[in-house]
């Protein structure tokens, strides 16, 4: 045994973590170790919150620590604006912009047979029953552009069509400032089949 | 196109060697199991991302390595001269690197060099499985068509997804809007490999009767044809693949539920061989179907210069072995002045005096290449 018991404890959770491998969750238990007293508690005070307070918001089933999130209950959000996500962390990279005012729609993951991941478990009703009422006049699809996220597209484009509401894909190809000497195959070749007329 | 240096660490039994090959004709010599063949297995690596002999990247690490570098400055007519590298570390993924370059994607390296490699799983092309024809096809059409690298990835994966949804759509777990936009993605990708596909067999099918009736002195006459899953007369348009396609595997559902598994598409496309119309597969003769592997590769050598301006990299493995002396013969005929040439012999006597006169030796010894 290298550790004393409660040590042992701390690095042991700390290696489950993604990307924690044995040598970083020792760094990190001795820092935690020898920091000060209150420090070692507000951080299993936030662990302990973040566990008992985060809910999925009613609405869009972002994180939030109410019924409905920030972003549903932002007067100023443009309502007939309709974003789908897979996660919530990609909400947040669309929030970071600064640039997007309308709603957002958490789907919780992209259709993946092989993952066991069918429509069914995905909030897919959920976003057909918001359909009817809010008053919606775009819908943007903003998965992924793999295999996964452009199926889970595609099925929920047919799915939203018979609203009558317009349903529109986010722009995949060339980064920006990105030089096409230096961009991959594959990116090339979306971004030619995603071309457009100027 | 030409190898001016190779370097080459931990991979196969090499520790670390580099060797400078000349223009035309290299002969690597040695007894067996020196290391001879893993030096084209590494040059066939750098220009398709994968071996010709297995399919285990871990195979190819030395034992006792944890990792495997293969680099080649490469000197090309038309696209300018490049540094490729490839990495394999084991249980990890490979990573490539282009003019010192870190590509994310490895199939980035895949065409930046061409080669045409001539093995004993030639023969096997003709005479073996389907799937060792689709392997052939997609081996080659990615050398020249990064379009098809991309769009085969994306085809398997959906591939793998589709079956999963027929799978539960067979014990009655699945509803049938969820099969309709696989099908839809299968379509998509598939359509491009199917048309790629057909101009690939099309034009090496020009090339490899004309080469075939040279190596057969004339008497005989070779066709090549594409037999695609999806029935289709003379695919034209890509929306033409897709509509046929798209309804080929509609009418196909009820079959695929039921065996649970794909029944149509490209995964069981495979190409047929006749001489003199008969299907050289099951009817000819074995030296027919050596001469006809010999044609395909020869021609493969045409349509890689045709594509890409200028003639790939010929790797030679045992010829001594696999060919007879009249085909040995033809095949220097081919590739002399044409290509630059790397090629494996238990013994110089192998070859033919005239060609050794013209060669560069290397004797391969332990995992070392030495000029003799």
């Amino acid at each position: 045994m290298y550790y004393a018991k409660p040590l042992a404890k701390l690095v042991g959770e700390l290696e489950k973590l993604p990307g924690i491998g044995p040598k970083s969750a020792q760094r990190l238990a001795f820092h935690i170790l020898r920091s000060p007293e209150d420090e070692g508690r507000r951080l299993a005070e936030a662990i302990t919150e973040v566990k008992s307070q985060i809910r999925l918001c009613s609405v869009c089933f972002n994180f939030t620590d109410r019924d409905t999130c920030d972003v549903c209950r932002d007067p100023k959000r443009d309502r007939s604006l309709l974003c789908v996500v897979a996660e919530p962390r990609d909400l947040v990279a669309m929030e970071k912009t600064n640039e997007y005012k309308g709603l957002y729609h958490v789907l919780g993951g992209v259709i993946s047979p092989m993952d066991g991941i069918g429509p069914d478990m995905l909030k897919i009703r959920e976003l057909t029953s918001r359909l009817d009422k809010d008053g919606i006049k775009e819908i943007i699809l903003a998965t992924n552009p793999t295999v996964e996220g452009d199926t889970t597209a595609m099925y929920l484009a047919g799915l939203i069509k018979p609203f009558g509401i317009k349903v529109t894909r986010i722009a995949h190809g060339m980064p920006v400032g990105g030089d096409l000497d230096y961009a991959d195959q594959a990116t090339l070749i979306q971004a030619l089949e995603w071309r457009r007329e100027m | 196109m030409r190898i001016t240096r190779f370097h080459i660490t931990n991979f196969r039994n090499y520790i670390d060697d580099s060797f400078q090959p000349d223009e035309g004709i290299n002969v690597l010599v040695g007894p067996n199991g020196q290391g001879k063949s893993a030096i084209l297995e590494a040059a066939y690596v750098l220009a398709t991302s994968k071996s010709h002999r297995t399919s285990r990247d871990g195979d190819l690490i030395r034992i006792g390595s944890n990792w495997a570098r293969v680099t080649a400055e490469v000197e090309r007519e038309e696209r300018g001269d490049v540094i490729l590298e490839i990495t394999l570390v084991r249980n990890e993924k490979k990573t490539v690197r282009i003019n010192r370059v870190k590509h994310e994607k490895v199939g980035d390296i895949v065409g930046q060099m061409n080669a045409v490699i001539f093995s004993s799983s030639d023969l096997d092309m003709v005479k073996g499985e389907p799937s060792n024809r689709r392997r052939f096809l997609n081996l080659e059409v990615s050398q020249i068509s990064p379009q098809y690298v991309y769009a085969l990835g994306r085809y398997k994966r959906v591939l793998e997804q589709r079956n999963k949804v027929v799978k539960e759509a067979r014990i009655g777990r699945t509803n049938g809007r969820s099969l309709e936009v696989w099908d839809e993605q299968l379509v998509r990708y598939g359509s491009i490999l199917i048309e790629k596909r057909a101009v690939f067999v099309r034009r090496l099918s020009e090339i490899a009767e004309r080469v075939y009736n040279q190596l057969a002195g004339g008497l005989e006459n070779l066709e090549v044809f594409y037999e695609p899953s999806v029935r289709i007369d003379s695919p034209k348009s890509q929306e033409e693949i897709s509509e046929t396609f798209a309804k080929q595997l509609l009418d196909a559902r009820k079959a695929d539920i039921v065996r649970g598994t794909t029944t149509k598409g490209p995964h069981r496309d495979d190409i047929s061989f006749k001489v003199n119309d008969m299907e050289v597969r099951y009817y000819g003769s074995q030296g027919q179907q050596r001469s006809v592997a010999l044609a395909v590769k020869l021609a493969e050598i045409g349509l890689v210069e045709e594509t890409v301006g200028e003639p790939p990299i010929a790797l030679l493995d045992d010829v001594g072995a696999e060919l007879d002396q009249q085909r040995r013969a033809q095949v220097f005929d081919f590739v002399y002045d044409r290509c630059q040439t790397l090629v494996t012999v238990t013994a110089v006597r192998e070859l033919p005096q005239e060609i050794l006169a013209r060669s560069t030796l290397f004797t391969v010894a332990s995992g070392t290449v030495q000029r003799a």
